[in-house]
């Protein structure tokens, strides 16, 4: 084993990384908002993928204008899921907003396997971003720093607006006290309601991300989501800058064991999992309500 | 005396007629078409197999014997305990006399028992594991007909010379990837190569980049990659993005043989990359005819694996016809007597261990500007005939031979 080797995981670990933040932050934020586990969201991952390969295979329409048309459709679409299914379940159990979400999951991969086949369909990295930079101990793709740099200003800039912001001010006040917070005026099932579409939002920009990297396929959501999930878990879950913090460090830590013992690359995340709800059942970074 | 001559052919003709309806039982013949309908080896396999198999069956015009020929598939989910409750229930239940496609060696090995209890036929043909034909044997009731990990190693230990000597490997860790790498060792080692490193890769994995880093780091000439379906395009995606080829590392990815695949990756990616193939799309006029009405079904080119499919299925309904028997036995016994010509084989023949053998191609991906249609994307490097590539019977170890 020699330095190189583990550099190299290292940057591939904090690739992963930055999907694991991407895909996490949504679920942190409708989880701290609407108080739903949305096992969905891998489902909205996989559509971000095929709707920028349905622009550029039908209208032509690239990368970059896909990095705003994207979460914009997936958003909408998550807001339209939302008013129709989900707003019957928030005042149920927990147990039956995970089961619902989890159907839609399975229905609209379901609907994607009849629609495309389970075939990858490939789509093209970007010539702006092609190529790369040999750093010496590895050849760094341009495309993969940019997933980097993407995912973390998404990543910010969601934070700055939940925490430091007079409408994540709202959004965070309609959740701790919906009552109070409606009778001072402001409409909380709209708030919801877009909550929910800038955490789905952040699963379609995932998606567009992803595309170039890996085959765009009806099922490349439902893996992703387990992992994503028991990050959420281990970092906390609602905790936003917990979820940002620990798919950094749970990326790295695959890109560790990768060098160490490869088959274990899979495990780890879930044997911390187990670790930190055991001694930590509110997660890394959650409160305890 | 004349009387009896009258009642003794009444008697024989009423017995053969009899005998004839009773051959084939309930006037029907089914063919179940079990693979992968919904993951990664759908592409190479799956609802293409099927359509394949229907492709055969039409050429009979649906009936054989008077017997009607249907079609049914089944989902296996790459779960060896899923796949062995279909192939229970489709014997059992629902009257299947052969079943065929078995994408997924361990599923393959699953059902090949059942179908040895229950005294059925299996057609293997998108099961790679050379077992089948080894010790897991099953020569009256299983026949294995497009490939095999020994013969896909020992094919790439023969191109050792034009490769290189340091070879790295990434293994999809499950029965197919781990018998394709010992075949693969075993077949480079004797040619002088050297395996400097290897790495077992989770089934589905979604990103190789870490794998394909230490491939790097290792400093070898060649990196096998040894798993299929959508691994296959992922991990030879990856290889291009982090620069192998670019740094004079080639790239052979086993499991890539497929037009589809390839296709789906873009030549742009896989341009270069080498495998093993027992099908090329123009190797014949019958390859020719069967691609173009494949293309007009289903709007791709088939894969190698779905062309074997259709071979297997034909040739067991002709042996079916021939025989007038659904008896596994009298089936196989007649098959070992031809010499198949068909859209995937010229001359293919089938050994008493249930191994079809057949010539084998040693193929490299096209360049985008080589490339003068949309389906024209393989070049052949050389030409292996069937019986240097297959490994020999009596090396397969097959139990069922030595009694």
């Amino acid at each position: 084993m020699n330095g190189q080797v583990i550099a190299g995981q290292l940057l591939v670990g904090l690739i992963n990384g930055s999907f694991y933040a991407m895909m996490s932050l949504g679920l942190a934020v409708i989880f701290g908002l609407l108080n739903i586990a949305n096992i969905a969201q891998g489902a909205f991952y996989m559509m971000g993928a095929f709707f920028s390969w349905m622009l550029l295979r039908w209208g032509g329409i690239g990368y970059f204008p896909a990095l705003v048309l994207v979460p914009l459709g997936v958003g909408l679409i998550g807001m339209a899921i939302e008013r129709l299914l989900l707003v019957h379940v928030y005042k149920l159990d927990h147990m039956y907003g995970l089961l619902l979400t989890f159907g839609i999951l399975m229905f609209t991969q379901g609907l994607f396997v009849w629609l495309f086949a389970t075939a990858g369909r490939p789509y093209p990295v970007p010539p702006a971003l092609s190529g790369g930079f040999d750093l010496g101990f590895m050849f760094l793709p341009k495309y993969r720093a940019w997933i980097i740099l993407t995912s973390m200003t998404f990543c910010l800039a969601t934070w700055f607006v939940i925490e430091k912001t007079p409408v994540g001010r709202t959004l965070r006040a309609a959740t701790e006290k919906p009552m109070l917070t409606r009778a001072f005026g402001v409409n909380v099932p709209a708030l919801m309601t877009f909550g929910f579409g800038v955490g789905v939002a952040l699963a379609g920009a995932a998606g567009l991300l992803a595309a170039p990297i890996y085959s765009v396929s009806p099922i490349m959501g439902g893996d992703l989501i387990i992992v994503v999930f028991a990050i959420v878990v281990i970092g906390g879950m609602g905790s936003i800058l917990g979820s940002i913090v620990t798919s950094l460090s749970l990326g790295l830590l695959e890109g560790l064991a990768r060098v160490v013992y490869p088959q274990s690359a899979n495990m780890v995340v879930f044997i911390i999992m187990i670790a930190v709800l055991l001694i930590r059942p509110a997660g890394l970074f959650g409160r305890e309500r | 005396m004349y009387f009896k001559q009258i009642s003794t052919a009444v008697l024989v003709s009423a017995l053969l007629a009899g005998v004839a309806h009773a051959e084939i039982a309930n006037n029907r013949i089914r063919i179940g078409v079990l693979s992968d309908l919904s993951g990664i080896y759908e592409q190479n396999s799956g609802n293409g197999s099927v359509e394949a198999v229907k492709m055969a069956v039409e050429e009979f015009g649906g009936k054989i014997n008077g017997a009607t020929v249907e079609v049914l598939a089944g989902d296996h989910q790459n779960k060896p305990d899923v796949g062995a409750s279909v192939a229970n229930r489709w014997f059992d239940v629902e009257g299947v006399d052969m079943v065929t496609d078995l994408v997924n060696s361990a599923v393959a090995f699953a059902v090949v028992d059942v179908a040895k209890a229950k005294n059925k036929t299996v057609m293997l043909t998108s099961a790679g594991s050379a077992d089948l034909t080894g010790k897991a044997c099953a020569p009256d009731n299983s026949v294995h007909w497009i490939y095999d990990t020994y013969q896909m190693g020992k094919s790439m230990g023969l191109a050792v010379p034009q490769l290189g000597k340091k070879w790295f490997f990434i293994t999809a860790d499950y029965a197919f990837g781990i018998a394709l790498e010992g075949a693969l060792m075993n077949s480079i080692k004797p040619m002088g190569a050297t395996v400097v490193g290897s790495v077992r890769a989770p089934l589905g994995t979604a990103d190789f980049s870490s794998f394909v880093l230490q491939a790097q780091a290792s400093g070898a000439d060649v990196v096998a990659i040894n798993n299929g379906g959508d691994d296959a395009i992922n991990a030879v995606k990856a290889a291009r993005e982090f620069g192998l080829q670019a740094k004079g590392i080639k790239v052979v990815a086993l499991g890539l043989d497929s037009l589809p695949a390839i296709k789906s990756a873009s030549l742009d990616v896989a341009q270069g990359g080498m495998y093993v193939t027992t099908w090329l799309p123009d190797m014949s006029p019958e390859a020719q005819a069967f691609t173009k009405k494949f293309i007009e079904r289903r709007k791709t080119a088939p894969s190698t694996f779905q062309v074997g499919t259709y071979s297997a299925a034909l040739n067991w309904l002709k042996a079916v016809q021939a025989t007038n028997s659904k008896d596994p036995k009298v089936v196989l016994a007649w098959m070992q007597k031809q010499h198949f010509k068909d859209a995937f084989t010229n001359g293919g023949t089938l050994r008493p261990d249930g191994r079809m053998v057949h010539d084998v191609y040693l193929v490299q991906v096209k360049t985008p500007a080589e490339s003068k249609s949309e389906w024209d994307m393989l070049k052949v490097i050389a030409t292996i005939p069937g019986d240097q590539a297959f490994r020999p019977m009596a090396d397969g170890g097959c139990p069922a031979l030595k009694k």
